[in-house]
């Protein structure tokens, strides 16, 4: 526009934007910077005052005191556990069920897939109750058990769905003249052809479960049973109250449970940005 | 064409039988089992006894469940403008191609990713009356101590703020994808045309973005309808239930004091407003396109 004629004006309008995105930058990025330094700040029973930007010593003290103090170790396998264990599960029944929506024929077929999709409008808040009270029904509160209401999702249903539709019919049409059965297809034909839509289905559930507080909280009481969430609240909750080692513990804690998803969203970056975009405009 | 590619037969129904019993029965079952036992009285220790719609009766006396559900507004109306401003400003900027602008997105989007818990415990440090980051700042600029967290009417704007803080780059990243699609040759038509760019922002650009905004207000608004560990961590929906929100309020009743028929009452309450909700707002931002 009318800077690109100006070079001396582009550069000034250049060097303006960036450096308020810097700033902004900087914002963003400051609590985790705080986060990262404190949680080497040893015996720290609260926050600083006045704000340092370095500690004056640095040592490991929290951690140590956060993995001998807690069952950390058990709550991050817990954590591991229900947030790759319902993705690979999820993964399997929602690209079987998109595989049955987009390449077959059967009765009520359309209805049943519309029947799935509304529970795509219909917000965790009402089922939380009622999955508490079968949980304690059956006995598997306090357990993994209590996550099977994840092993499958309307949001990847439709997402791979979405994906199969844009593969072109002839090549199961071709591996079907070859005497391939269904099974076939959907393995060989299908699934290979899908790799990119399945890492945006894993890398969004695994981030989702990661960081899920409200259902945990609900069906777990043990506190073996806790996931890394739970039992960072918890900790964090004893340092408000100055217990426990303080709030460098917690802080400890915080980069422990936060390391694995920044993993994941920086090896993954795209299709962790596509998960939560397609999210979204499921619902518009 | 399609119909002759399908595959017919039984046997695509045992692809999707995994998913339609989880789905069906501890989804969609389980969601019509809330709505029977919000017609019940029934507080775990007692036999449940059916009385029609009195849960929901007590729901509009109760006042503090009147207050939660005018929090979760509130709440949703002091989020939504500033982020769908600040992420649409920001976007705009970042809408270049170089290394630096996909550093700066890389690095606004690590809050959306991070669990609130662990925002939640550096910001308790910032709110803090005495200690706080804010005040400290505050206080180097010479101006009065605020109470972030300890003022009924500073309480839930607080954390509004660190809702903003921790989501923009959602709304950020949604715009940037909106903005590849904007159509560039009206720009070119405008610029014959005399337009400036003040004028191209808000008559091309803008209109353009409009499904994108939408999407931006409806995430908003399902956050602000899911918000909880912010009240349950942070303020336990205090000073003077000024933070208390509807799904804290419901996790109180049903998990707390354990009354089962009034807190599904509460759950569907807040999702037929939930759902109301972003009716209009749907209604509200295609009828402007259509203009």
């Amino acid at each position: 526009m009318n800077s690109s004629k100006n070079p001396k004006r582009r550069l000034t309008s250049n060097l303006l934007r960036f450096l308020i995105l810097s700033a902004l930058g900087i914002m963003v990025i400051f609590p985790f910077y705080i986060m990262l330094m404190e949680s080497l700040h040893p015996n720290l029973i609260s926050l600083p005052y006045p704000v340092k930007l370095l500690p004056k010593f640095f040592s490991f003290s929290n951690y140590s005191y956060l993995f001998k103090s807690y069952p950390i170790v058990k709550w991050i396998i817990n954590s591991i556990i229900i947030s790759i264990g319902t993705s690979v599960f999820q993964i399997i029944t929602c690209s079987m069920a998109a595989f049955g929506f987009s390449r077959t024929k059967f009765m009520f077929r359309d209805q049943l897939y519309w029947m799935i999709m509304l529970m795509l409008v219909v917000p965790i808040q009402t089922r939380i109750l009622p999955l508490f009270i079968f949980m304690s029904h059956v006995k598997w509160v306090n357990t993994f058990l209590s996550w099977i209401p994840f092993a499958s999702d309307a949001f990847g249903i439709f997402l791979l769905r979405q994906y199969m539709e844009s593969i072109p019919f002839n090549f199961d049409e071709a591996a079907r003249i070859d005497g391939a059965g269904l099974g076939i297809i959907y393995l060989k034909i299908i699934m290979p052809q899908i790799t990119p839509a399945i890492v945006v289905l894993l890398t969004f559930n695994f981030i989702t479960q990661w960081n899920d507080f409200l259902y945990p909280l609900i069906v777990i009481k043990d506190n073996s049973m806790f996931t890394l969430q739970i039992g960072l609240a918890n900790i964090f909750s004893s340092a408000m109250r100055g217990e426990g080692g303080g709030m460098g513990v917690a802080l400890a804690g915080s980069v422990v449970s936060f390391l694995p998803t920044l993993l994941i969203y920086l090896i993954f970056q795209k299709r962790v940005v596509e998960g939560m975009n397609y999210s979204a405009g499921i619902k518009g | 064409m399609r119909k002759s590619a399908s595959h017919s037969g039984s046997n695509g129904l045992l692809f999707v039988l995994p998913a339609v019993i989880i789905i069906g029965g501890l989804g969609l079952f389980v969601t019509v089992e809330n709505i029977w036992y919000s017609l019940l009285n029934w507080s775990m220790l007692s036999d449940p006894t059916f009385v029609l719609f009195r849960n929901y009766q007590r729901f509009f006396s109760d006042p503090i469940a009147v207050r939660s559900l005018i929090n979760t507004f509130v709440y949703a109306l002091l989020y939504v403008f500033p982020t769908l401003l600040i992420s649409l400003l920001i976007a705009m900027m970042l809408n270049h191609k170089s290394a630096a602008m996909s550093f700066f997105r890389t690095i606004f989007y690590i809050p959306v990713i991070t669990s609130y818990v662990i925002v939640i415990v550096v910001w308790q440090w910032f709110f803090d009356y005495d200690i706080g980051l804010f005040n400290q700042i505050l206080g180097l600029v010479g101006i009065a101590k605020v109470a972030w967290l300890l003022d009924k009417n500073i309480a839930l704007p607080s954390l509004v703020i660190l809702s903003i803080w921790k989501n923009c780059g959602y709304s950020i990243m949604m715009y940037l994808a909106g903005l590849q699609t904007v159509d560039t040759d009206l720009y070119e038509a405008a610029k014959i045309d005399g337009c400036g760019p003040c004028a191209m922002f808000f008559n091309i650009t803008l209109p353009q973005l409009r499904p994108i905004t939408l999407l931006s207000v409806i995430m908003v608004t399902t956050w602000s309808f899911q918000m909880f560990v912010q009240p349950y961590l942070m303020t336990q929906g205090g000073p003077d239930y000024s933070t208390s929100t509807i799904t804290y309020y419901l996790y109180n009743q049903a998990f707390s004091n354990y009354n089962i028929g009034y807190g599904s009452a509460i759950s569907i309450i807040s999702v037929a407003m939930f759902l109301t909700v972003i009716m209009l707002e749907k209604r509200l931002l295609t009828r402007k396109e259509a203009k």
